[in-house]
């Protein structure tokens, strides 16, 4: 298996405003390092706060690190960024479409971000739009539709420009069994298609079940990194969750 | 630079505020206050004008007295026989003010703290100059004595030496829609800038466009382009609402009659470039004010004092300030060089110096907030 992703002693710093109104620093991120194969899926497990998110929009291009390294293919932000976002998607249960617009319209304007080309753009779009069985609603505006419609133009929107690397951030928070099925299934899919991808979730089944591999973040530390059965057995425990537990106390 | 991406962020921005009736009502609301105000304010010109005043006297006019009030304009006289009766109708404000005359004493009793006071006491003493005047004429005449001897031995004329300005209120009011149309123009700006920074960080979409393949300068440059484009659109719709309610206003209105303007071509020319700086000046101070606000509303507030920027030049000109200082400061300087190009008053040096210093200025915002929208603390806060 090829490595895609080389995440090299990375450090995210903020300053914040504590009680007493000083300005205090802290990491969001300290020293994090790891790397991701081809065709993986690689979870990101830990409690809200853990610096997952902070992570994740690192890995996305939208944050710079403090310090350290991230590779992806051959590539860095600071030498390839609008190459490498080509070759990207960020999905994230905080980010927000346009509601405004349609999905069609959506999609359109995304295309033209991704500088794809204009003769294929309506038949890609044709495309996912019959792989999320959008038709019933592509022409609506996305203000007017369900949690689960939106959230499958959001994955339409991801897939649209055919990345080799997807980074999602909590994407099936908030959302009902069916249209969190639905965004399981397009992982899934896309694993099988050799596609590289990075899954943020504080769902620890969810992660156990279609993860390869987990990494296991508290405080903004890398506790525990391996597969699902690897760390269980380290940590004497029959699932992820009692593991992490586990190492937490130990910690 | 990618032109395609800034093109796409330009069309997004403008059909967000299209489908956004808040947005879209303010555009086009802003604007459609002018002519309102120049029809009521032309209304209530012509009212005041063209009101009289009642005039209560003790005693029954002469023939000689009766001609002299029929030239006085705005004013009728009421007999009210005595001094009782004169002062019930003055209680029952059926009159202003009143005349008693005790043998060859003439009294005027007038409230001169109410502007009719004022008014009346004015014209009852032209009224008394006037029939005193002609009763010493009559008395020379009927001993052979010039009576121009004694009453016209000097001629007393005057002139205004400003002839534009002989109706004052009516061209403050011309003033101060002009200065308007350049607010519409800030206004404008305050509304799609807040919307376009702190309005798409608080929904949320901002981190999704941020995943796209398009750098922070591209991003600035199409939202600039936009917020700039719609605020020169909204003090366009303003101009040409304004210029037009104006010669309306002139057919219809009597105090409107004496204010001079011009429709040249290259008045409505010049009019439209300054319109244009002004949109791209105030759009740029509109994005560096609003960067780090978290909110829509906080942006909002934090914009509001830009407002009052192009109505500078308006009330320094009313307190008879001198204007040379507000050269100096942005937006104002364009709100009084709209006002001396529409008055036919411009100086083309002035012009000149106040168009090069908004390019100086719109280059330097530019630079800012192409910095300022590349850090972390702007894009997240």
């Amino acid at each position: 298996m090829l490595i895609l992703i080389v995440i090299n002693n990375i450090f995210k710093e903020f300053i914040k405003v504590n009680d007493s109104g000083k300005k205090v620093s802290f990491y969001a991120d300290d020293d994090i390092s790891f790397e991701v194969h081809d065709g993986e899926i690689l979870g990101l497990l830990g409690p809200n706060g853990a610096g997952k998110t902070t992570l994740l929009r690192m890995l996305a291009g939208i944050m710079r690190p403090t310090s350290g390294e991230i590779v992806i293919g051959d590539m860095t932000y600071d030498r390839d960024a609008i190459a490498l976002k080509k070759n990207i998607s960020f999905l994230s249960g905080n980010t927000k479409l346009y509601k405004d617009i349609s999905p069609v319209e959506l999609l359109k304007m995304c295309a033209g971000y991704y500088g794809m080309d204009k003769d294929i753009i309506d038949k890609r779009i044709s495309e996912v739009v019959k792989r999320f069985d959008m038709e019933s609603f592509k022409n609506q505006r996305i203000g007017n539709l369900s949690t689960g419609q939106v959230q499958r133009v959001g994955v339409a929107r991801c897939v649209l420009h055919d990345p080799h690397y997807y980074i999602l951030d909590e994407a099936t928070s908030g959302l009902d069994i069916i249209s969190s099925q639905v965004i399981l299934d397009f992982i899934k899919e896309e694993k099988d298609k050799n596609k590289c991808i990075i899954y943020s979730t504080h769902y620890m089944e969810e992660a156990e079940n279609i993860c390869d591999r987990v990494v296991l973040i508290d405080k903004g530390k890398i506790i525990a990194i391996g597969t699902p059965k690897e760390i269980e057995e380290k940590t004497k425990t029959t699932n992820i969750r009692d593991a992490f537990f586990q190492l937490i106390k130990e910690k | 630079m990618s032109w395609n991406n800034i093109k796409i962020t330009i069309l997004k921005e403008l059909r967000g505020v299209v489908r956004d009736k808040k947005s879209l009502h303010k555009l086009i609301l802003y604007p459609l206050i002018i002519p309102l105000v120049i029809l009521l304010f032309g209304l209530l010109f012509d009212t005041v004008n063209e009101s009289t005043y009642t005039l209560g006297v003790n005693y029954k006019l002469s023939s000689e007295e009766k001609e002299i009030i029929k030239q006085l304009d705005y004013i009728i006289v009421k007999n009210c026989n005595n001094i009782k009766t004169c002062e019930d109708y003055y209680k029952d404000n059926k009159i202003e003010g009143y005349i008693i005359r005790n043998d060859n004493k003439y009294t005027i009793y007038t409230d001169t703290s109410q502007n009719s006071g004022e008014i009346i006491l004015s014209l009852a003493n032209s009224y008394l100059d006037s029939y005193s005047k002609m009763l010493g004429t009559k008395y020379l005449m009927d001993n052979g004595m010039d009576p121009n001897m004694v009453f016209n031995n000097i001629l007393v004329d005057s002139k205004s030496l400003n002839k534009e300005d002989t109706n004052i209120m009516s061209n403050m009011i011309f003033s101060l829609v002009i200065s308007y149309i350049t607010m519409i123009v800030v206004m404008v700006c305050v509304v799609v800038v807040s919307d376009a920074t702190s309005g798409e960080k608080e929904r949320g979409t901002l981190e999704t466009i941020l995943t796209f393949p398009i750098r922070s300068s591209e991003l600035v440059i199409g939202k600039y382009l936009a917020t700039s484009f719609l605020s020169f659109i909204g003090g366009s719709i303003a101009y040409f609402l304004a210029i037009p309610s104006f010669l309306i206003g002139k057919e219809i209105f009597t105090s409107y009659e004496e204010i001079t303007f011009t429709t040249s071509f290259l008045s409505i020319l010049l009019s439209i470039l300054v319109l244009l700086f002004t949109s791209l000046l105030a759009s740029g101070i509109c994005m560096a004010l609003s960067g780090k606000a978290k909110t829509y509303k906080e942006a909002q507030s934090s914009l509001q004092f830009v407002s009052i920027l192009p109505i500078i030049p308006y009330f320094l000109s009313v307190m008879e300030v001198s204007n040379n200082f507000f050269q100096l400061i942005p937006i104002a300087n364009c709100s009084s060089l709209l006002n001396d190009i529409v008055i036919n008053k411009i100086q083309f040096q002035s012009f000149g110096i106040i168009i090069f210093s908004t390019i100086i200025y719109i280059i330097c915002i530019l630079k800012y907030i192409s910095l300022q929208y590349s850090k972390e603390e702007t894009l997240f806060s």
